[in-house]
């Protein structure tokens, strides 16, 4: 039997998948980011492990989205099939309308490459290079011309609050700043998507509840879809919408405003 | 675009020292092992190299200066016939048994090289000056390299015997080593009267030209194709003949494939040691290589990233090789230890530590593999 957690219906192809019973669901937009019938498994030794089986989800823009659950539920390999890091097994992952299936290596790179942006739970900044010098990287290879990559990245840096620290490099930061600078880094080349993977566990309260006040501000303020995987109960408080996962099925879906399990948007199909 | 790979090889200089180090050290072990292999090798053509003569006629198909046989003394006509031919000298290759005086420790192979001792000779021109040359007029006198006093056992002004000859040493020179024996410069009176075979009078193993243009030697020798009314002969431009002799030592010798296989485990030395290095550097920054692969830098972007690394490892190892060569070669030749080197050779040893540092940094590449976002993930 299915888990009536989330709201059940047809995914993207029916035209209106909110139905109008649904109140709040009918004011959202489209959504950016699609999984439809997404399965994934991998091979651990010589036993396979079904990571996600037949999962459905649409993730919408201007929202910071949350998938909570306990390790090894499949959050993070949500996140990777919905982002072009991995292919699904069966199913099919859209970002912005676009069928991530369909795209050769190279393209799926070029993809990410205009509309994604990246922040991980390691800050993986490179040592050698200063906090502005590490948003600029990723934005030379947009071909941006140096004066406006650095314009950019100071503006970016500004966003974090990091501006005073933008001749620094990785090692005189703290790790609240390397984070920030991480986040700068995705944001300076003004994705559409933005992912990130556990962007508070490593930080202490005060940083984490800076780094979830950013996120929060470029869904409301540029449009941007946030979405972020984590297990940090700050950030369930500050997400728009708080997708709940476990054994590889989503259990929950909860928006802010509403009531626990009337949400849209997710689907869950029961092989 | 941020000078990703620049910056990190500066930053992070003390990684990448070892790469840079066994990249100089293939280069310092290239340059020192091709620059010994020129100076004993090139010692071979010594005769021709340290003379001015144009022309080299000789026994038909020599193949190495010291093999040289006895050719009538109508070749010397043959050459003088020639209207470019502007001088002609009779060089006399004996070999010989040297004895100290008191005929102690054995004998010592030694090659006398009979020369004329006009002022203006060809022979030997480069490393005799003309006062020495004249010392040698003198019967029985002769001149060797400063180098061997120690193996003929003699000092500068003693006597010995060659071949049961009595001569003595009038001076020294350097630059006269030889192989596989001593060199051992005298007038052609004096190493005919050293030579143990009965020659034909007048007979000499060479005679060398000097030709009115020197830019034309090669012509003039195509003119002087062999005439069965002279005896058999054979006639060399002194710059074919200089390479033959080496050639002979270095490739017929098997010398040469030595080398070539010393050569072969220097690179592959130098390319394990640097495609390691580099690669522990790659491995190291997986994470930070991968995220920025999430962000949508290509793999091929990330690979010019590593291959411009072993490009700048290669030059700072191309500099420090260089530096260490130069200064090494110059100890050895001052201590009288042969060493050679052309342009083209140390180019081409250069160019060789500039290709291992490129393969070691398409090895390296393959560390990219882990460099997938995915595993950033958890």
């Amino acid at each position: 039997m299915p888990i009536q957690t989330a709201s059940l219906h047809a995914p993207a192809k029916t035209g209106s998948r909110h139905p109008a019973s649904r109140q709040p669901v009918a004011r959202l937009p489209a959504p950016s980011l699609e999984a439809v019938g997404v399965s994934k498994s991998f091979l651990s030794g010589v036993v396979r492990i079904q990571v996600l089986q037949r999962l459905s989800i649409a993730v919408f823009p201007a929202e910071l989205t949350l998938i909570s659950g306990p390790s090894g539920c499949g959050k993070s390999t949500l996140l990777s099939l919905l982002s072009g890091l991995q292919a699904p097994d069966e199913g099919e992952a859209l970002a912005l309308g676009q069928r991530l299936g369909n795209l050769s290596k190279r393209a799926i790179e070029r993809f990410r490459l205009h509309h994604t942006g990246f922040v991980f739970q390691g800050f993986n900044l490179f040592p050698a290079l200063t906090a502005c010098e590490q948003v600029e990287l990723p934005l030379g290879y947009l071909g941006i011309s140096s004066r406006e990559a650095r314009r950019r990245a100071r503006e970016a840096l500004d966003d974090v609050g990091m501006t005073h620290r933008a001749d620094w490099r990785p090692a005189q930061l703290s790790g609240g700043e390397k984070q920030r600078v991480a986040i700068a880094r995705a944001l300076a080349k003004a994705p559409q998507l933005l992912f990130a993977d556990e962007p508070t566990s490593a930080l202490d309260a005060t940083n984490g509840q800076n780094v979830v006040d950013i996120l929060h501000r470029v869904a409301r303020t540029r449009g941007t879809t946030v979405l972020c995987v984590s297990h940090d109960p700050r950030l369930v408080r500050h997400a728009d919408r708080v997708l709940t996962m476990e054994d590889g099925m989503i259990r929950g879906d909860w928006r802010q405003g509403e009531a626990q399990g009337q949400a849209a948007g997710v689907i869950k199909e029961e092989g | 675009m941020i000078a990703l790979a620049r910056k990190t090889l500066v930053y992070e200089w003390r990684r990448f020292l070892p790469a840079v180090l066994a990249i100089a050290f293939s280069g310092v072990l290239l340059t020192v092992q091709a620059a010994l292999v020129l100076g004993i090798f090139g010692s071979a053509s010594v005769y021709v190299t340290g003379s001015t003569a144009d022309l080299w006629a000789g026994f038909p198909g020599t193949q190495s200066v010291n093999f040289g046989r006895a050719i009538s003394p109508d070749v010397e006509v043959r050459l003088r016939m020639d209207p470019d031919v502007t001088a002609v000298e009779p060089y006399v290759w004996v070999e010989g048994d040297w004895r100290d005086r008191g005929n102690t420790g054995g004998g010592v192979p030694v090659f006398v090289s009979g020369i004329e001792t006009r002022a203006d000779a060809m022979m030997f021109a480069r490393l005799i000056k003309p006062a020495t040359r004249r010392k040698l007029a003198d019967p029985g006198a002769v001149v060797v390299d400063r180098a061997d006093l120690a193996s003929l056992g003699v000092d500068d002004g003693a006597t010995a015997w060659i071949n049961g000859q009595r001569v003595h040493v009038v001076a020294t020179v350097a630059g006269l080593r030889a192989l596989g024996g001593v060199n051992v410069l005298a007038s052609i009176d004096t190493a005919r009267m050293l030579d143990a075979a009965d020659a034909v009078p007048g007979s000499a193993t060479y005679f060398v030209a000097r030709v009115r243009d020197p830019a034309k030697a090669d012509a003039v020798r195509q003119r002087l194709v062999p005439d069965a009314a002279f005896g058999p002969f054979e006639v060399w431009t002194a710059d074919a003949f200089a390479t033959l002799s080496q050639r002979y030592w270095i490739f017929d010798t098997g010398a040469g494939v030595a080398v070539l296989f010393m050569a072969g485990i220097v690179c592959l030395v130098g390319a394990v040691i640097t495609s390691q290095s580099l690669m522990a550097m790659v491995v190291a920054s997986a994470r930070e290589y991968a995220t920025l692969n999430a962000l949508g830098a290509s793999l091929s972007a990330l690979s010019r990233v590593v291959v411009e690394q072993s490009c700048w490892i290669g030059g700072l190892g191309l500099m420090v090789g260089g530096l260490a060569s130069a200064a090494l070669l110059s100890i050895a030749a001052s201590r009288d230890v042969p060493v050679a080197l052309n342009v083209t050779v140390a180019a081409a040893c250069a160019a060789l530590v500039i290709v291992l540092a490129l393969v070691s940094g398409l090895i390296a590449v393959r560390g990219l593999s882990r460099a997938d976002p995915s595993m950033l993930l958890r």
